[in-house]
């Protein structure tokens, strides 16, 4: 691959650009797919792409086929020469300099029996364990993805990178009614014996099947959400996007300016996390992820534009993946709950994209009332309003457990002040 | 592509060439962010062998026999699991359908015109912060073969342009609003010009000033009339997933409801295939990515809960006619069941005749994104609204969320306007991506909006 990739360098240069970048993958998936509480669907998938990016004075292309065939590359090259010339003038547009490396992490090859044992075990482990609980998606897979990355700029990277994936969505249904839908997932090195233990599927499942029966609120009220790791998500999320390109490049992230300023409670630091199950190596762009803390102990390290970005915006660039964990707290999940006069244990935020100030509504879903410290009755239909920059400032508290989701790490985070209706 | 020598593996068995091609041009502040092309070409073979699905798919050529053989080895191996087989519609559609698009614009004539609005809007408008312009367009060409004797042609294209203005607030806070103008076709079958685009910008414009000033709503049960580009999105969100026959037997409420009330009777839903009219729709679908024949669904009728979309195999488990509605976004994809073309039908009144007989409530008339439940319960973002006093549109509200139970916002529907807007813009969301199309009239109902 990575001769076949100079090869094309070269004959991207050939063509009269100054500049060029080639990415060539490879990917593999095995997937054994779940519907309706029965195994439904094996796939075996087999696909290819390549990526070019060309600069010709000052102007910048990209293009992308699933070909590598002679023809089919030469048609890319004379596409991108006819494109390059509407493209205006930038000097910030360059490719990756200087980016060296071999890399082979994570399972190389499927064991198709495991996945196969795996499903059987949370197919299994749900009618014991949770029969009103109905597996409506769920796939269990491998991905093997090989690529090789080049630019005229001295950066060669190969990676080939293995991993598992599970992915599982349903509800409950009893007499009751029916509960919200739910979900959970994630990459994993290896399948465990059992796929319940892992990823919160269990815990999922367990809070689904006492979510049939729900209530709204009485009244509306001011209080703290305790925010599982999905709905954590969510937070991280919009805060990586607001030290982002677009967000950063149209002046209008609400951090603009604000590296070295406290933008949340001294109690979260939140960090990449390249040593995840399944995580790259490199970025698309070409460059080597690093270790980054984007904030420590409250405080906004950096921000997280792309080179392109970072060359426009005449700031610092920091390849940081798409990985996070937040540092574990110092209360256990029991004692957080314990603390809630008022508020709820919120499963997943169903809302809009928050508003470019942070103001958003949601509609809190698998989500609990918390009443005098005990978790009370499952909620419908019940928003909470606030907005996100104002939340990560009101983090009361963050758990001792964290969820382990291969990229992703995270805890519980307790938050003051929303506003229920 | 074109249609291969086809192999007949496992008891049912169909076979797909697709080639998806797709560019998106970025444009913030003069500055291209992003001008990039996408060619995606694969084959994939599916087979349905003694209760199990088997699926392979590669981007080199592989043929109709090696994917289909790969198939039902995949079919084949979940055989452990026990399982029955069920006997699949044998219907199968034959014949082409693409859509006629007028000449397409090149990346050269989508950068100039970038460059243009850009320029049209900072020299127009005082105080914008930022211009952000996308033009995207995607061109399915998909030929299906099958077992049931289908051989399907189907084309679908589809162009459209965001353009969203940001000012800042007097807090020195972004506030933002954007306008789509999309359709079927290439960028050809829109109306890019000028005069077109400034007539929309600087009604984005105004509402972009009201909005710079807006309050928050009150949160809670509130009065709201719907603009006719938000019905779409009730629609699509609010009763069409829970329709899906996928979502009903994975617990939807819908599953026990059929032949309900679940609505006024004010209110008509239908999935269309891809006309209606008698003019053919955004997202035409005439055979779908199973080679079935493509018909209407009508998903309430009168108020009633009549009928669920399906794929081949739901359809067999339901006892139902096949439907068409199972469709595949990329190469690689399997088909699942999709929406088409959802719709809430028009009525009888007129738009503000509904507003002016609202005391205290709220007209919107924007959305982002929206999101399902088995529920019913459904949620879609809302970026431009109005107060409604006394009849009368007051003060525009800030961002914020229109929830509910469908169930109940829909019985509580009391007015339908005689408008009909439809619009394709984004994807749905349900493990891929897909281009489907939402319309619908103005909506008069209760439901709960997030705010103070």
């Amino acid at each position: 691959m990575q001769a076949q990739a100079n090869k094309i360098l070269d004959a991207l240069l050939a063509a009269g650009f100054d500049e060029g970048r080639v990415t060539i993958k490879e990917t593999d998936v095995n997937e054994l797919n779940i519907a309706h509480n029965h195994v439904s669907l094996m796939r075996t998938t087999q696909s290819q792409s390549l990526s070019l990016m060309a600069i010709q004075q000052g102007r910048r292309v990209t293009a992308s086929v699933s070909s590598l065939d002679e023809a089919t590359v030469q048609q890319v090259i004379t596409d991108l020469q006819r494109d390059v010339t509407a493209s205006p003038q930038d000097e910030a547009y360059a490719v990756a300099p200087d980016q060296q490396g071999e890399f082979v992490r994570g399972p190389q090859s499927v064991d198709r029996e495991t996945i196969a044992a795996s499903a059987k075990g949370l197919l299994d482990a749900r009618s014991k364990k949770y029969p009103t609980f109905g597996i409506e998606e769920c796939a269990v897979k491998h991905t093997l993805e090989t690529t090789t990355l080049v630019t005229s700029r001295d950066t060669g990277l190969t990676s080939s990178l293995g991993s598992y994936g599970v992915m599982i969505m349903g509800s409950s249904k009893d007499h009751h009614g029916s509960s919200s839908f739910t979900y959970t997932g994630g990459e994993l090195e290896a399948l465990p014996a059992q796929l319940a233990d892992v990823l919160d599927i269990d815990a999922m499942m367990a809070n689904s099947v006492q979510e049939t029966h729900t209530e709204m609120i009485a009244s509306k009220f001011t209080g703290d959400v305790i925010l599982t790791p999905m709905a954590v998500m969510d937070l991280i999320g919009w805060l990586t996007g607001q030290v982002s390109d677009l967000a950063l490049l149209s002046q209008a992230s609400v951090y603009q300016n604000a590296v070295g300023d406290m933008i949340a409670a001294p109690a979260l630091t939140l960090s990449n996390n390249p040593q995840g199950a399944g995580q790259a190596p490199f970025d698309g762009e070409g460059f080597l992820v690093r270790p980054v803390t984007l904030i420590d102990a409250g405080r906004l390290s950096c921000q997280l534009p792309s080179y392109y970005g970072s060359r426009k915006l005449q700031i610092p660039h920091v390849p940081a993946g798409d990985a996070w964990r937040i540092a574990a707290g110092d209360v256990s999940r029991a004692d957080m709950q314990a603390s809630v006069k008022h508020g709820a244990l919120v499963g997943r935020l169903s809302m809009g994209s928050p508003a470019p100030n942070g103001d958003f509504s949601g509609v809190i879903k698998n989500s609990f009332l918390l009443e005098n410290g005990q978790r009370t009755k499952a909620l419908t239909e019940t928003m909470i309003t606030g907005n996100v920059a104002q939340m990560l400032k009101d983090i009361l508290a963050i758990s001792q457990e964290v969820s382990d989701f291969g990229g992703y790490q995270l805890p519980w985070l307790q938050v003051s002040g929303l506003r229920f209706s | 592509m074109s249609f291969e020598n086809f192999t007949r593996a496992g008891e049912y068995n169909e076979f797909r060439q697709h080639e998806l091609r797709k560019r998106r041009l970025v444009m913030i502040d003069g500055n291209l962010m992003a001008n990039d092309s996408t060619h995606l070409v694969g084959q994939s073979a599916r087979v349905y062998q003694k209760g199990y699905w088997g699926f392979a798919s590669a981007s080199e050529p592989a043929g109709a026999d090696k994917l289909g053989n790969t198939a039902l080895a995949n079919a084949r191996a979940m055989q452990l699991f026990g399982g029955s087989s069920l006997s699949l519609p044998t219907v199968g559609h034959q014949g082409e359908h693409g859509t006629a698009c007028q000449p397409n614009w090149s990346s050269k004539e989508l950068i100039d015109w970038l460059k243009t609005v850009n320029e049209l809007a900072r020299s127009r408008y005082d105080k914008l912060a930022s211009v952000k312009l996308v033009a995207m367009d995607e061109y399915h060409d998909k030929h299906i073969q099958n077992s049931a004797g289908a051989r399907v042609y189907n084309n679908i294209s589809r162009a459209l342009t965001y353009m969203m203005l940001t000012v800042k607030d007097r807090d020195d806070k972004p506030v933002e609003l954007m306008q789509i103008i999309s359709g079927k076709g290439s960028f050809g079958d829109l109306d890019l010009s000028l005069s077109a685009v400034e007539k929309q910008l600087d009604e984005l414009h105004r509402h972009l000033m009201d909005k710079r000033e807006a309050v928050h709503a009150q949160g809670g049960l509130q009065t709201v009339v719907l603009a006719p580009d938000l019905a779409g999105i009730l629609a699509h969100e609010a009763m069409g997933h829970p329709c899906e026959a996928d979502l009903v037997l994975g617990g939807a409420v819908t599953g026990d409801m059929r032949g309900q009330r679940i609505a006024s009777d004010l209110v008509t839903m239908v999935d269309f295939a891809h006309s209606y009219n008698g003019e053919e729709l955004l997202m035409p679908v005439y055979a779908d990515d199973e080679g079935t024949p493509a018909r209407d669904v009508t998903l309430i009728k009168d108020g009633i809960l009549t009928d669920f979309m399906h794929n081949r195999e739901t359809s067999s488990r339901f006892g139902d006619q096949v439907t068409g509605n199972a469709r595949a976004y990329a190469p690689d994809d399997e088909p699942l069941i999709r929406m088409r073309n959802t719709a809430i039908l028009p009525g009888t009144s007129k738009l503000e005749e509904m507003i002016a007989g609202v005391e205290d409530g709220y007209y919107l008339m924007k959305t982002g994104n929206g999101q399902a439940d088995t529920t019913t319960e459904f949620m879609f973002g809302v970026n431009l609204g109005y107060e409604i006093k006394n009849g009368k549109l007051g003060r525009a509200i800030k961002d914020t969320t229109l929830s509910g139970s469908a169930i109940k916002m829909l019985q509580s529907v009391d007015a339908v306007s005689s408008d009909m807007c439809w619009e394709s813009a984004g994807y749905c969301g349900k493990k891929q991506p897909m281009v489907v199309s939402m319309g619908g009239p103005a909506l008069r109902a209760k439901a709960q909006l997030g705010g103070e």
